[in-house]
């Protein structure tokens, strides 16, 4: 394959999970099986018991069947003191490892697919917010994005208006801050970690690092479980099943800005497992 | 089968399975469509893609005389123009954002779709109104056999179920997919409709099963 | 932000970047007609396109948006608009 992507880093298993016997589970079409070797090491092989690279970060085991030219991206936020985190669970979806990506940069459908929890009618405007290539990190980021919510995080009691800030700091993978009510001046980190296993098949993986010393992990497992589970519905749903790079059958607007920046820098990589190139 | 050489329309769904305020997905050969009534009652058949990013517009819901799409809530009125765009509340979409739609019209309990103005409506089935819609796993080949008896040439199946006599209405949707409208005598009793409705589902057993060995010959 | 949406402007706009202009010169008047905007170009060359286009500033916003992807076989560096001398989105030079 002579996709970049496969030079990158990909979540494949939950780390407090696995076992001896490890899991297995396919890679950008390609068999790998994944196992605990000892309290704090794993081994991930190929079918033809090829050793790939691995590493155990953000709760989960990350690997890549190409040689990736730099370490994991960082969050920092994972290692401040206080901070509860949260392997969320793995989910399967029938499509395209960018198109998971995509739908968790969307703010704008808010009010009608997270109705009443993440937004609400007649609040549906998108006002404008900033988004970049940063070249240094070398990620796309939106910053001062803003929508008013009902009920913004298991936390938050009654509507307010929450700030956020959007990232990708690699092809399948997603880093959202919004606003932490108990913490004014934090952020509440959430993050879609996405494994390919085809181009239209994916396992997403969400990963959370949150000030809220009051709810139960349960609940808060629970809350991101039916977020996501509402966004699977649409994201199954969605044609063509892959990411067009070409919106010729397709009207972005301002609001979809992000979205139209994520496929930019996707484009600008070539990027393009899981893309349309053409569009149909 | 339809459409045909006589009949260009697409017999899609019944009329008692849309409501008035609601979406269900159909297929016609030129595509997917969301099929939706109203408030009013008047029907449209939209494609099944909304322009803005693709979701299936079967998925949305009708509100007054507009359907709108379940992702962002882009809503479309019955001639398919974009009314509305939640995202940019103040902005009056141009007629040239649209849903492409198809005509429609029902007859006789049946909703019909055509892509281009016809002269002729759809048939009238002499009495004869629909009772349910199923989709077989089959060709329409073996929905035939398995019925004992071949289209005729203005394209519908003549048969005997449950002892009573029933017309079927077969469009072709793949190789081994067959929608089948299932029309009894508009007076048949409540007990007719049971055992047509019953031996309408044998049939598809049979076709099934049929097409099924077929395939492993 | 209401305001602007309901006004209908009428600006130049400037695409820069590896333009491959036989492909993409169709594929804009395509998706300025999806739009309902008239455009008219005055400069089409292999790495800068200028064109006029009037409608409301939501539209040309959404113009901008897919002109910032176009097809795949074009690279779009920027979009300088007469509204604002910056594009909306930075950090993309080569």
């Amino acid at each position: 394959m002579s996709d970049p992507m496969i030079d990158e880093w990909y979540p494949v298993a939950l780390f407090s999970k696995l076992d001896a016997a490890g899991r297995d589970t396919l890679l950008m079409g390609h068999p790998i099986h994944v196992a605990r070797t000892g309290s704090e090491r794993v081994a991930a092989t190929e079918a033809d018991g090829r050793s790939l690279p691995v590493r155990i970060r953000y709760g989960h085991v990350w690997t890549s069947l190409g040689e990736p030219k730099k370490e994991l991206f960082d969050i920092p936020e994972a290692d401040e003191p206080g901070r509860r985190l949260v392997d969320v669970g793995v989910v399967r979806v029938r499509c395209s490892p960018l198109r998971a990506v995509e739908n968790f940069l969307d703010i704008a459908h808010f009010p009608f697919v997270h109705t009443d929890i993440l937004g609400a009618e007649p609040h549906t405007e998108v006002e404008k917010y900033d988004v970049e290539i940063r070249e240094k990190e070398d990620e796309v980021w939106a910053t001062k994005v803003k929508f008013f919510q009902p009920q913004a995080a298991k936390s938050a009691a009654g509507g307010i208006t929450t700030d956020y800030m959007y990232r990708v700091p690699a092809p399948t993978c997603s880093v959202l801050y919004k606003t932490c009510p108990p913490r004014p001046g934090e952020w509440d980190v959430i993050t879609l970690f996405v494994q390919p296993l085809t181009e239209e098949l994916c396992d997403v993986w969400p990963w959370m690092a949150l000030y809220d010393d009051e709810a139960d992990m349960t609940d808060l497992i629970h809350f991101q479980q039916m977020i996501f589970l509402q966004d699977r519905s649409i994201l199954e749903n969605q044609i063509p099943r892959r990411l067009p790079l070409d919106p010729g059958m397709e009207i972005p607007t301002r609001a979809d800005m992000t979205s139209v920046a994520y496929r930019r820098w996707l484009k600008r990589h070539n990027y393009t497992y899981g893309a349309q190139l053409v569009a149909q | 089968m339809f459409p045909n050489n006589w009949c260009k329309w697409t017999p899609v769904a019944l009329s008692a399975d849309v409501p008035a305020g609601t979406v269900i997905p159909a297929w016609t050969p030129t595509g997917d469509v969301a099929l939706w009534r109203s408030q009013s009652g008047q029907l449209s058949a939209s494609s099944d893609r909304c322009p803005h990013r693709g979701m299936r517009l079967s998925h949305g819901f009708v509100r007054g005389e507009a359907l709108a799409c379940i992702y962002h809530g882009w809503s479309y009125g019955r001639d398919g123009a974009c009314l509305r765009i939640p995202a940019h509340p103040d902005l009056q979409p141009p007629a040239s954002i649209n849903t492409r739609n198809q005509i429609t019209t029902e007859r006789e309990g049946i909703v019909w779709v055509v892509n281009e103005a016809q002269d002729e409506p759809p048939p009238s089935f002499d009495g004869y109104w629909p009772l349910r819609s199923m989709t077989f796993q089959a060709s329409i080949a073996a929905l035939e056999a398995a019925a004992g008896a071949k289209a005729d040439i203005s394209g519908l199946i003549r048969c005997t179920l449950g002892g009573e006599t029933a017309f079927l209405l077969a469009v072709t949707k793949g190789e081994a997919e067959t929608i089948v409208h299932v029309l009894a005598d508009k007076n048949a009793s409540l007990a007719q409709r049971i055992a047509i409705s019953q031996a309408g589902e044998q049939l598809r057993r049979d076709a099934e099963s049929a097409d099924a060995l077929e395939g492993a010959n | 932000m209401g305001e602007a949406d309901r006004i209908i402007s009428k600006e130049r706009i400037a695409i820069l970047g590896d333009l491959g202009a036989s492909t993409f010169i169709p594929w804009i008047e395509r998706h300025a007609r999806k739009l309902g905007l008239k455009t008219s170009f005055s400069t089409i060359e292999a790495h800068r396109i200028e064109m006029e286009i009037e409608g409301p500033e939501a539209l040309i916003d959404a113009m901008e948006m897919g002109c910032l992807l176009g097809p795949i076989d074009v690279w779009v560096d920027e979009i300088l608009r007469s509204s604002n001398a910056r594009s909306s989105i930075s950090g993309l030079h080569t």
